[in-house]
């Protein structure tokens, strides 16, 4: 600042002055704020329904305010909101584009969905005494994500991450088995490391550029590329992410933790919380760092790329011996996380595009398994592959829901899957590189194989005597006994939207592909 | 919409319509018998519109510049006439089968089986190398249900088997070559003359080519044939249409299309491309018929009777030449008629008298008069003896094959050598030896089993009539103009 100006001036010069904003105006910081203070009130409340009731509710708000945010971004390029009226560089702000907007609406979704499987898992794995504790980390851990999404301010990025994690360790550790403690312990210990190489990184960038805005640290990292400290920041940033989006081999904490998770909470981080993470990278490699420094200078292809191969390849392999169905799936995604990341490796404008619609997509197939298995889990003992067997008989719907995601994980054309495969297939082909082509089409048998795994066991397996008879005790009980499902109304709504959203995705993929590609123009050509 | 959009529609329709009509059989059965009837009438009605090659339809984008469509071309239509037109014949057989041996689970029987022929149509009129793969998967995935209809353990176990030869060879090596050709060509197009002329290397297109025969895997070339004896699991109306109309037909189809519009003949004839696919096909053709000799069971014998006709199919396409291809064509079509016939008179025996070994067909003869003599016009064409249909395929190959690769002639004769000896057997053994067991009176299968049979082997004959014929109208059509 001109050191002639008056305090007044200073405090003009970055403010933004506005006072009168409108609710939506505020929409960005609200859907952070709202899920962080009803979390604190259930806290204090303590009561049971009321937790459910206001999860459910908060979680659907934050769905409608990451649409309503989503299509405010079609029409302008980027939202910015300045928390409590300072400027950028000064105060904190939120910063939403379409990528951004893209991932929130994704992880509002699988929020609002997942809510409504809360009163099935309160019936089954959470104790009544537990369950508002439960509800307040869930709420914790959406805002959270809304947070690392949407916040335009690197040092936030980590806040929100810390509070996503310490909630998720609580979230998992409440897993009805006793090993969910340990696999909760372990992904504490990885998280921790992770999370700290980021604020590290974050600290080197701090260091040479004293912002922590990302926008301005991009513009004030230009004549520092070179430096050291530089290179330092991006490596520590990216094992800390790499961490967090369990990329080959910091993939070991992700398998226990969905696995021994309450199988609510294994859709919902499944299908977020890896999602943000591979964000994260798009976020940092893109917009900070910039293209050129991440693909040019650093050549992080190099790197990127021969471990999401064999990123694909282990998650691949281990998914066909797995006996556990939440391991199986946890394996899976490992192998999809890696196509995404073999996406941000190739670097190229059609790859970019094609990860970021299959990171949508893979939210929308996991969310739809995870959900499904929670649903069986409501009567099996267990997932293991044979305490599944013969279920879709018995619950035809979610047998469906099944059967439609596998099919979707395993790419099959017309469902969701495919879309953003066939986006990364023409990118390697465009590249050249035949032998990742022949590599992704190896991987796609495998997935094949191991999704058989589970449906032939769902469907054709023998039906266990115990099973059956839950379900005719259910039937005896219960009102919605015309689903055949154990689920209540909403939680069959959403399930359907999910088996709908999974082909609709496959099938009219015009609009998806297109905001992608605008994404994916964006990333490379002119960042923030 | 005109015709040809209620052409293609008209099987999923039939398909909802046994959704709907899950609980009445006789509503099901009449209704279907009468959607298959007139989509066979469209598709005869409309021969001229389906050669000259002006439809074609947009279905869905999947990404920008990529997406699924239909394009009608003569290779299409030789194939989409032969599935339509034979499928009443083969409904109406699968309707006196299935009630004839009170199978369980009729409906979701019918709804699979009239959705494999809708897609069937649409791997036909395909109108590009993705769309081509997609239907082929889309076939795979939807005869699946019928294979494994019985549900008991062997069913299953040949179901697994069908299901996972089928998936890895396509993903593996079809898809692989589709990808290729989009890298090589940047996009997914036909082109009446191939598309890779010039693009690659010799080598290159040999390799492409073979892995694309060989990925094709309901062409049950060998190594890939293990599915096809394994899906003989199923009742035998499924057996008449995979192995007759739909499925190994979409493959050899399959095989005729991309050996034409994408690798083209002209480029793999002065590349040499062809040349592992040639042996090989040789190789399947005789090896298939002498394993059919030692098979025992009725239906594993027709099986490995059918790899070896396919192999004439991939042989003749892999000749490349217009000719040949005509003469691809033209064995698809005669071998079509041929092969449902056998496999119906298979079907007719197993419903009347439960038999289904070789040797328990002594004698049947008598209790079975048409049926037998039905079959044996079946083994006459496939053997390739006048006055039916076949011989006009071993001739053309004969033909084609003194030009430039006179070892074929001993292979076509070794083949048709052990054709006569494993497929004359069963006729002579069931008109001509005694058996103290078999009944002496009348005893044919339901007349919808036997009425079909009959027709077809009517037009095995009748094919042998107007053989030259097609054959010259092929070779029209398939010459580029």
């Amino acid at each position: 600042m001109a050191s002639s100006s008056t305090s007044s001036e200073v405090f003009q010069s970055v403010t933004t002055g506005q006072h009168d904003l409108t609710l939506f105006q505020q929409l960005p910081v609200l859907a952070i704020v709202v899920p962080l203070l009803f979390a604190a009130l259930i806290t204090i409340v303590h009561k049971r329904n009321f937790a459910l009731i206001i999860t459910q509710t908060v979680s659907f708000a934050v769905f409608i305010a990451s649409l309503l945010l989503f299509f405010e971004l079609q029409q302008k390029p980027e939202i910015i909101y300045y928390l409590g009226g300072w400027k950028s560089p000064y105060g904190i702000s939120l910063h939403l584009d379409l990528l951004n907007g893209f991932v929130g609406l994704l992880v509002g979704l699988i929020a609002a969905v997942s809510s409504t499987f809360l009163p099935q898992l309160l019936q089954k794995e959470i104790p009544y005494s537990k369950f508002p504790l439960f509800c307040t980390a869930f709420l914790l851990c959406l805002a959270g994500l809304m947070g690392i999404t949407y916040t335009g301010d690197a040092f936030n990025i980590f806040v929100f991450l810390e509070i996503t994690s310490l909630s998720s360790y609580a979230l998992i550790a409440m897993g009805r088995d006793r090993r969910a403690l340990t696999a909760s312990y372990q992904y504490l210990i990885m998280g921790t490391i992770g999370a700290t190489f980021i604020l590290i990184g974050i600290g080197f960038l701090y260091a040479m550029t004293g912002s922590l805005n990302i926008a301005d640290i991009h513009l004030r990292l230009a004549d520092k590329l070179d430096s050291n400290t530089v290179k330092t920041a991006f490596a520590f940033i990216t094992v800390g992410i790499a961490l967090k989006a369990a990329v080959f081999p910091l993939h070991l904490w992700l398998n226990n933790a969905y696995s021994f998770a309450p199988s609510v909470v294994s859709a919902f981080i499944a299908a977020t919380s890896t999602k943000v993470s591979v964000y994260l990278f798009f976020r940092f490699f893109f917009t900070l760092f910039g293209y050129e420094q991440s693909f040019g200078n650093i050549e992080l292809g190099w790197i990127l790329i021969p471990l999401s191969i064999l990123g694909i390849f282990f998650g691949t392999y281990k998914a066909l011996y797995v006996t556990d169905v939440k391991s199986l799936l946890a394996s899976s995604s490992v192998a999809q996380v890696g196509y995404m990341t073999l996406g941000i490796g190739l670097a190229t404008q059609t790859s970019l595009a094609g990860s970021v619609v299959h990171l949508f997509n893979h939210g929308l197939m996991k969310g739809l398994l995870f959900l499904s298995i929670a649903g069986f889990l409501i009567h099996a003992k267990g997932s293991l592959l044979t305490q599944l067997s013969g279920l879709g008989k018995i619950y035809p719907l979610l047998g469906v829901g099944m059967t439609v995601g596998g099919l979707s994980l395993i790419g099959v054309p017309l469902t969701a899957g495919f879309t953003g495969k066939l986006l990364l297939l023409q990118a390697t082909i465009n590249q050249g590189h035949y032998l990742i082509v022949a590599f992704i089409l190896l991987a796609s048998v495998g997935a094949l194989f191991y999704v058989w795994r589970f449906l032939q066991m769902i469907w054709f397996g023998e039906i266990n005597e115990a099973d059956q008879q839950a379900q005719q005790e259910w039937l005896r009980q219960d009102a919605f006994s015309w689903s055949g499902s154990p689920l209540n109304a909403f939680a069959l709504i959403s399930l359907i939207a999910l088996i709908i959203a999974n082909i609709a995705f496959g099938i009219f993929t015009t609009e998806t592909v297109f905001i992608a590609d605008q994404i994916a123009k964006a990333l490379i050509g002119a960042p923030l | 919409m005109t015709w040809f959009d209620y052409y293609l529609l008209l099987p999923w329709v039939a398909s909802l319509y046994c959704l709907v009509t899950y609980k009445r059989p006789k509503a099901r059965d009449i209704g279907i018998i009468t959607l298959s009837i007139i989509t066979a009438i469209l598709a005869l009605t409309h021969i001229s519109e389906l050669y000259n090659g002006e439809l074609s339809r947009h279905l869905v984008t999947l990404i920008p510049n990529v997406s699924l469509g239909l394009q009608v071309e003569p290779i299409g239509a030789t194939f989409a006439l032969v599935a339509s037109g034979l499928w009443p014949l083969a409904q109406l057989f699968a309707i006196g089968y299935m009630r004839g041996n009170n199978e369980a689970n009729q409906s979701r029987f019918y709804i699979f089986y009239t959705a494999a022929i809708g897609t069937a149509l649409l791997i036909a009129f395909a109108g590009d190398l993705l769309s081509l793969f997609v239907f082929y998967e889309l076939m795979t995935v939807l005869t699946f249900p019928l294979v494994a209809h019985k549900g008991n353990e062997a069913a299953k176990n040949g179901a697994r088997t069908y299901l996972a030869v089928l998936m890895t060879s396509s993903i593996l090596f079809f898809l692989f070559v589709v990808i290729s050709v989009w890298g090589i060509q940047g996009s997914f197009a036909f082109a009446p003359e191939g598309v890779l002329a010039g693009k690659v290397s010799p080598l290159i297109t040999m390799l492409l080519y073979t892995a694309c025969i060989l990925g094709v895997g309901k062409a049950a070339l060998m190594p890939v044939h293990r599915w096809l004896p394994a899906a003989m699991v199923a009742p035998t109306p499924v057996s008449a249409l995979l192995h007759a109309v739909a499925v190994v037909k979409a493959g050899v189809f399959t095989v005729i299309k991309v050996t034409v519009y994408v690798f083209g003949i002209d480029w793999l004839a002065e590349t040499g491309g062809n040349l592992p696919i040639l042996y090989l096909a040789s190789f399947t053709l005789v090896c298939a018929s002498v394993v059919a000799l030692q098979k025992q069971n009725l239906k594993a014998r027709l099986a490995y009777s059918t790899i070896s006709q396919l192999a004439y199919v991939v042989l003749a396409a892999a000749l490349v030449s217009t000719g040949s291809i005509a003469i691809a064509l033209y064995q698809l079509v005669a071998h079509a008629f041929a092969k449902i016939t056998l496999f119906f008179c298979a079907g007719a025996i197993y419903t009347s008298q439960h038999k289904s070994e070789i040797k328990d067909l002594k004698g049947l003869g008598k209790a079975m008069p048409f049926t037998f003599a039905a079959f044996a016009i079946g083994a006459f064409s496939i053997i390739g003896l006048p006055p039916f249909a076949g011989l006009y395929t071993k001739w053309g190959l004969i033909d084609l094959a003194t030009a430039e690769h006179s070892w074929l002639l001993i292979v076509l004769l070794l083949s048709t050598i052990l054709n006569v000896i494993y497929l004359m057997p069963i006729p002579a053994m069931a008109f001509f030896q005694k058996s103290a067991t078999a009944p002496t009176t009348m005893q044919e299968a339901p007349l919808l089993c036997l009425v079909p049979l009959l027709i077809t082997a009517g037009l095995t004959t009748a094919m042998f009539f107007c053989a030259p014929w097609v054959i010259e109208y092929l070779n029209q059509v398939l010459r580029p103009a």
